[in-house]
């Protein structure tokens, strides 16, 4: 039998998000391992070891390998290093011997067999979902959608799928690498995480396949120009096709609301929003109320400046000098040369 | 175009006043012009003209040379804001308001300027005249009358209407006109709100520019889904701090009295709540059933849940409240109903009648089936609504889209705040719906039909209407009131029964003056612009009085869900009233139909077209009243039972 892993990667504070993933992957693919990795320090929290013990597999940077340390971390913000972890853990599931490895955004959910992504694999190596399928007909839709999808990735990667190949190894080779050190949000660089990268796999790796099935990757970004309807026995159809799966953005912030933007009078959408917020807070009851990031913090419980991670990050005599950037130290040091 | 003119011709409103104007839109439609448009997604064979009016004027194409479609949306903002076709505005209505048929676009501060504005001189003057700007656009864009009818406070400022929104009602929340909701468009534009700006200016000056969302009912409905919790949760807050009771059979039946004469029989009703000191159509049966039955001298035992619920009791079987002839029993359990009843038909030289059930929320149907079991009892149960099917009675998914009862294990079940425990609930009902002395009894051959298709059952549904309206013996119709017709809500303000639809109608009636409108019923909204009348819905024939009292000329019944009989379309008829309602409400449209009282509208959109024109006014005031009437109860269990026990029917 195929052996197919799925992974998503979270910190403590997003374990809600990738409890609701993990249960509605178990109903539509109890045959998947579902895995999870934990940037996060392991807490002795109960709660939070229960809701661990759901998935098959819990990995931490450190699992991956030494140059995803604590000290890399340091250089990243919690959303920059959740990200670039997933280059790693990629290659980390492949050498565990799966046939496939399918990435999932903590914040989605599926609602259907991924069978269209299963299909891609039999021929492709590598399978991608744009962020829109359509071109923009209004100019919000110009501006916040295709502008910003040129802006942030023409790929949204709270999906990928690869399969375990030469062509797979080596895409997820190449990403890692990239995540390693170039893994950002630097947009006038040119840079947002991980997804300007991927704007050249398809040059790179030419068999990679880009999925244009409507119901997956449903988003506020799309999801104008795909119209849902429900049949009369209960189905959801999305563009045409049955809907997979759903990403839920922002799900406690502007989610909601950059939906409806686009979703206009379309009740079906917030009738999903209203089940995932529902799913989100009984997930989250189950976890305790205040879960900061092991990484927040230097060691004395001061607030790391985010621009003292950019400082660390681009100098490589600060890395060598101060080994544990946690320490008092290199704060002392930050607070003295960066006035600003 | 052949099809669109059959289609406007079986129409009713195509008889009447608005459709003989979209025969003028028609006609004057250039199908070769649209054609050669080529619009996208146009058939071969396609009726053209149905293209533009649905989606062709959404993609700026133009139904004639002369009609410019986005010109005259620039110009007519509440149209455009409207959402409804804009070359059938201008035949229906555009024409006589002299509406533009593009943007001057110009503003003119004194008499020079005025003279100098247009295409001619600014050639002359080589210098294009200043745009009116947002600001100014807003203020002219405020609707005077229907500002001031729905914010009767207003007045009292000494501010026109205009300058009041502009100074303080923006900031108020105050709406400038029918057609734009600040509500809705903060909700949909989170930046504008955080922005602090006056929101009607900023869709204006660049809102409208950016296509960003005007909300109008998506808001509504959105903020109505959000807030939705499942109904596990609701049920626990009906139930609170459950008390304790002492539950003993025996200390039941020591207060049922003996009685001295022999015979008679025992009817058992069964109902969700105390029928006696709550409103409905529902209770109006139970009371119905029970007063016909007493007054033939036969005993009723009446049972419902101690603790009501808006679902099954599925956990454990509940603790019943009976009631005979009126009167309060202790507390029994639902597995000692049978000792309950057996010791009644002892003690009080009885015998069982049958059990008739009208409503099980609160219940457990398979407890309750066993009980009957054992006393080998008929069972009637009544479908007033699709509790068999779901918790969601109404088969409202998420109390907001009718859903028919798709299979458990769909999507649409699994997003349901009624998904979670449908199969316990079908599970539980199974046993009642699978029982050998069950007959299963509508109000309505749409009711048998809608319940039938929900719950799969595979048996015959007897149809009994509860009654009829009597036909006067002077069936004349009768000329209405002058004056502005009145459209009346009847009922409860609920937002299945179409209430945010009546919202809608209030805000164009304030803005056009062309409708009264009331709301008759016991929960006073105390809305400007809408005249409540209390209507205590125990006073048989209350309603239909009251109607004809304020001279009602139509009734606004709008259910989102089929109804399976509606006493109260029943009643308005009986008034004379026509029925403003939509295709899929039931057995409102199906009985209005009967007797041609019935205004009936595919949906919301086509309703709010009639509102923003004003043919829904003009179609009331051409229709005369019918004869007044009453309704008659004739129906439920004594029709079954036969016309010799009927007899003492109210």
């Amino acid at each position: 039998m195929t052996r197919t892993i799925v992974y998503t990667s979270a910190n403590n504070a997003y374990l809600d998000r990738a409890m609701v993933l993990e249960a509605t992957l178990r109903q539509h693919h109890p045959q998947w391992e579902v895995a999870l990795v934990l940037v996060d320090e392991l807490s002795e929290d109960k709660r939070i070891r229960s809701a661990l013990s759901r998935f098959d597999t819990v990995v931490r940077p450190a699992d991956l390998g030494p140059q995803w340390d604590s000290a890399w971390i340091f250089g990243h913000d919690v959303v920059e290093a959740c990200t670039a972890v997933k280059g790693p853990a990629l290659m980390h599931f492949l050498r565990t011997g799966a046939d496939r490895v399918v990435y999932l955004d903590p914040d989605t959910a599926v609602f259907a067999p991924l069978s269209s992504v299963v299909e891609a694999l039999e021929e492709a190596p590598v399978a991608v979902t744009p962020h829109r399928l359509t071109p923009a007909t209004t100019d919000a839709s110009i501006r916040d959608n295709e502008m910003g999808a040129l802006l942030c990735g023409v790929y949204n990667l709270g999906f990928l799928a690869v399969n375990n190949d030469s062509v797979g190894r080596e895409f997820a080779s190449w990403w890692a690498s990239r995540l390693r050190d170039y893994c950002l949000d630097d947009t006038p660089r040119g840079l947002f995480t991980d997804q300007r990268w991927m704007d050249l796999a398809p040059v790179y790796f030419a068999d990679l396949a880009i999925l244009r099935d409507p119901g997956l990757n449903v988003a506020s970004w799309n999801v104008a120009d795909r119209p849902i309807t429900v049949t009369k026995s209960g189905d959801y159809t999305i563009g045409g096709a049955t809907l997979k799966f759903f990403h839920f953005t922002k799900a406690l912030g502007v989610g909601p609301a950059m939906t409806l933007r686009y979703a206009g009078e379309d009740i079906h959408v917030a009738e999903l929003w209203r089940w995932y917020l529902e799913r989100l807070h009984e997930a989250g009851s189950q976890l305790p109320s205040s879960r900061p990031w092991s990484w927040a913090n230097y060691a004395d419980g001061t607030p790391i400046a985010l621009r003292h991670r950019r400082e660390y990050r681009a100098r490589r005599d600060l890395q060598r000098h101060f080994a544990d950037p946690y320490s008092a130290e290199l704060r002392a040091w930050m607070e003295r040369n960066l006035t600003d | 175009m052949s099809s669109n003119v059959r289609r406007l011709a079986t129409s009713y409103l195509s008889r009447l006043l608005p459709g003989r104007r979209t025969s003028v839109a028609l006609w004057a439609f250039d199908e070769n012009f649209y054609r050669a448009q080529a619009p996208e997604g146009l058939q071969d064979g396609q009726d053209a003209f149905d293209h533009y009016s649905s989606e062709g004027w959404r993609r700026a194409l133009d139904p004639t040379p002369w009609f410019s479609t986005q010109a005259y949306l620039e110009a007519n903002l509440d149209v455009a804001a409207a959402d409804i076709c804009p070359f059938i505005h201008y035949i229906e209505q555009g024409r006589r308001e002299q509406r533009p048929l593009q943007d001057a676009g110009r503003v003119t501060p004194n008499p020079e300027s005025r003279e100098s504005s247009g295409p001619a001189s600014r050639s002359r003057r080589g210098k294009l005249p200043r745009r009116r700007s947002a600001e100014e656009l807003a203020h002219a864009l405020v609707d005077a009358d229907f500002y001031t009818g729905m914010y009767p406070d207003v007045a009292a400022a000494g501010l026109s209407a205009g300058s009041h929104f502009m100074r303080y009602g923006w900031a108020e929340g105050r709406d400038p006109n029918p057609w734009f909701s600040q509500s809705a468009y903060l909700f949909a534009n989170s930046d504008v709100r955080d922005a602090g700006v006056n929101p009607f200016v900023h869709w204006l000056g660049e809102g409208r520019h950016e296509q960003r969302p005007l909300g109008q009912r998506s808001v509504s409905a959105w903020g109505l889904v959000l807030a939705q919790k499942s109904i596990e949760d609701v049920a626990k807050d009906w139930v609170g701090e459950r008390a304790s009771f002492h539950y003993a059979v025996e200390d039941v039946i020591k207060k049922v009295g003996a009685r001295s004469q022999e015979g008679g029989k025992l009817l058992v009703l069964v109902g969700s709540d105390d029928y006696r000191h709550n409103l409905g159509g529902v209770q109006l049966c139970l009371r119905y059933e029970a007063d016909h039955f007493r007054s033939a001298g036969d005993d009723v035992l009446y049972l419902h849940p101690l603790i009501p619920l808006p679902m099954l009791a599925l956990d454990e079987p509940p603790a019943l409240q009976p009631i005979l002839n009126g009167e309060p029993l202790p507390v029994v359990r639902t597995e000692d109903v049978a000792t309950l009843v057996r010791e009644i038909c002892s003690r009080r030289g009885r015998t069982l009648n049958r059990m008739v059930i009208h409503g099980l929320l609160g219940h457990s149907p398979s407890a309750l089936v066993e009980q009957a079991a054992a006393l080998r009892v008929d069972v009637d149960y009544w479908v007033h609504d699709f509790l068999a099917a779901c918790s969601g009675y109404q088969l409202m998914r998420n109390n907001v889209t009718w859903c028919g009862a798709p299979p458990v294990a769909s999507t649409s079940c699994g997003l349901c705040t009624h998904g979670r425990q449908r199969s316990a609930h079908i599970d539980n009902f199974a046993p009642l719906l699978s029982y050998n002395r069950l007959s299963v009894c509508a109000p309505s051959e749409v009711a048998a039909e809608r319940w039938m298709d929900a719950t799969g059952f595979p048996g015959k549904v007897e149809v009994v209407p509860h009654g009829y309206v009597a036909q006067p013996a002077a069936a004349a119709a009768r000329p209405r009131r002058p004056g502005p017709p009145t459209l009346a809500f009847l009922g409860h303000p609920a937002y299945h029964k179409g209430w945010e639809e009546f919202l809608m109608v209030r805000k164009w009636a304030l803005s056009r003056g062309d409708m009264q409108l009331a709301h008759l019923g016991s929960d006073d909204q105390s809305l400007p612009g809408v005249r409540f009348i209390p209507v205590d819905g125990s006073t048989e024939g209350g309603m239909t009085q009251a109607l004809l009292r304020i001279g009602v000329d139509a009734a606004f019944l709008w259910p989102l869900i089929p109804e399976t009989f509606s006493l109260v379309a029943h009643e308005a008829i009986a008034a004379g009233c026509q029925i403003v309602t939509n295709a899929r409400s039931g057995n409102v449209v199906v009985a209005s139909e009967r007797c041609g009282r019935d205004l009936t509208f595919d949906d919301s959109r086509q309703l709010k077209r009639a509102l923003v024109t004003g043919s829904l006014a003009a179609l009331l005031r051409e229709q005369p009243l019918g004869p007044p009437s009453d309704f008659v109860w004739s129906g439920l269990t004594p029709a079954r039972l036969g016309a010799s026990q009927s007899e003492g029917a109210r």
